[in-house]
């Protein structure tokens, strides 16, 4: 089973949290919520392969959709569950995920 | 903003009292704008994610339009720049600066140029150069006599006669005007009175009525005024009727002493003391008069003489301000502006621009007479401003309750200070455009 890395890694997650590892070099992006560390390796080289990075190390975290009210008698539905990885590379850099250039 | 060491400043007189400037600030300084306007906008501006403040600037520049940057590094780099322009120019501006925008880039020097108005370089004319004659009109026995004859004729008596219309008497009678062998209405009157007497009847009239009796018609051919409201009858032949219905003839008493000290209400006690108080009077008056045409006819001389450039804001102000008066006195009646403007059949611009020519004028002499002040050194001095508010709260009532008020108020002070001023400067010219005055021959001659 293979998938484009675009259907793996679904973009940069931007927060405050997220910039601060960003400033120490560790990049965080939504993935998709049955990609492994191994396919999100391969599918990050590939995706910036013109910029020639090679992936150090991949966190995930399993997050939970938050529970939100819907309709007026306070019936509950939830935001769907979602993935989010920190990938650590041992080579090269990525910019621009953070606004500018 | 702390001093900018190198922004640099070229200034050119523009026409219409204009001053034009080029501005050049150094990109180090338009950098700290982008810097400081980005770092307002991320205190004010939500990102998803970040608390406010806290994104990173890129971001935030990435989430702003340019545009929208720009305006603002403009607001906020431009205003002060071009104050600290004029200021250290000693520019003053009587409006606002109207800046237009060059250049202006990150990372580049940025360039505008700055237009205002300044107060003009009036060039007074040299008033020994000017001589203005000083009228002097006379007074003669005719005006005397006449002005005698009108106060005796308050006091005529008048009595039904039975005889011809003469000059002088007073008819009663119906009066019929036919334009067309139409009568007009509203020019037709029953039974009133007319007075056979030069300029009170038209001289038709004059001509037809004397010789007349009770009972016949006097008729007077005329021709309609080409300004008749009525345009049915602008220019027309017209015939009136007057159907004359009694005589009376009017008695103008003689001029005796008692007549004079009735006149008088007893102040006078004789008919020669009438006459010689009547004559005063009228002395008195053509002197004022005199003098009031004197003043205008002299400051009309300096104003001609003298070149200014008279600034549009100036004027626009001026209009503005006769338009705010309009509004309140038509306010008072009840009346809106754009009626008005329905009423006379012109669009609020067409009447603004029918005001120009005479609030420029104004503004003109305004000018002239505020470089002669500053030329003749008259200032009047904080006494003599607060005496001038009491004689003016003397002769307004309305003034009186705040004298206190008024002379502490600075802006109050202000206004008085200025009309003082005005009026010492007109005094001013007017003794040094006239010479010494010569109201003493005009007296001697009265005795």
């Amino acid at each position: 089973m293979s998938r484009s890395p675009m259907q793996v890694i679904l973009g940069p997650l931007v927060t405050e949290r997220s910039y601060s590892l960003y400033q120490q070099g560790r990049y965080t992006f939504r993935v998709a919520k049955d990609a492994t560390k191994p396919e999100i390796a391969r599918a990050l080289e590939e995706q910036y392969e013109a910029q020639g990075v090679k992936v150090g190390a991949v966190n995930t975290i399993n997050m939970h959709g938050k529970v939100r009210r819907t309709g007026r008698r306070g019936t509950t539905g939830r935001t769907a569950d979602w993935k989010k990885a920190v990938v650590t590379l041992k080579q090269g850099r990525l910019e621009g995920l953070f606004g500018g250039v | 903003m702390t001093t900018p060491p190198d922004v640099s400043v070229v200034t050119e007189t523009l026409p219409g009292s204009q001053l034009g400037l080029t501005i050049e600030v150094p990109q180090v300084q338009v950098d700290g704008a982008y810097e400081r306007v980005l770092q307002r906008l991320s205190q004010r501006i939500k990102i998803g994610g970040f608390r406010p403040g806290k994104a990173p600037r890129a971001l935030v520049e990435a989430r702003l339009s340019p545009s929208a940057i720009r305006e603002e590094v403009i607001d906020t780099l431009v205003p002060p720049v071009v104050n600290q322009a004029l200021r250290e120019r000693d520019i003053d501006a009587i409006d606002r600066p109207q800046v237009e925008i060059q250049e202006l880039e990150r990372g580049r020097p940025a360039r505008f140029t700055a237009r205002v108005s300044v107060w003009p370089s009036v060039t007074l004319a040299d008033l020994d150069s000017l001589k203005v004659e000083k009228p002097a009109t006379e007074v003669t026995d005719e005006m005397v006599e006449q002005r005698l004859l009108e106060l005796r004729e308050r006091l005529a008596q008048v009595e039904p006669v039975e005889r011809e219309i003469a000059m002088g008497d007073v008819v009663v009678g119906d009066v019929r005007l036919l334009v067309d062998d139409q009568e007009v209405p509203s020019e037709s009157r029953t039974a009133i009175e007319l007075e056979v007497k030069e300029d009170v009847l038209l001289p038709e009239l004059l001509a037809a009525l004397p010789g007349r009796k009770a009972g016949e018609v006097a008729v007077a051919e005329l021709t309609m005024p080409e300004d008749h409201e009525d345009e049915n009858v602008r220019g027309k032949p017209g015939r009136l009727e007057v159907t004359v219905q009694g005589v009376k003839q009017k008695t103008v008493p003689e001029l005796t002493d008692e007549l004079a000290e009735q006149l008088s209400e007893g102040e006078q006690k004789t008919a020669d003391d009438l006459r010689q108080a009547v004559r005063r009077d009228l002395i008195e008056q053509s002197r004022r008069i005199d003098e009031l045409s004197y003043e205008q006819a002299v400051v009309r001389t300096v104003v001609e003489a003298s070149g200014v450039e008279i600034p549009d804001s100036l004027v626009d102000r001026e209009v503005d301000r006769e338009m705010e008066d309009m509004e309140r006195r038509l306010g008072r009646q009840g009346l809106r502006l754009p009626r008005y403007f329905e009423y006379l059949n012109k669009t609020e611009d067409e009447y603004r621009a029918s005001l120009r020519p005479d609030a420029a004028s104004r503004v003109k002499v305004d000018l002239v007479l505020e470089e002669a002040g500053r030329q003749l050194a008259i200032e009047p001095t904080e006494d003599e401003v607060t005496e001038y508010i009491r004689e003016q709260a003397d002769k307004d009532a309305e003034l009186k309750g705040q004298l206190e008020q008024l002379s502490g108020n600075e802006a109050a002070r202000g206004y008085f200070r200025h009309r003082l001023t005005r009026l010492k400067v007109l005094e001013a010219l007017v003794s040094r455009l006239g010479g010494d005055r010569d109201d003493k021959a005009v007296e001697a001659k009265a005795e």
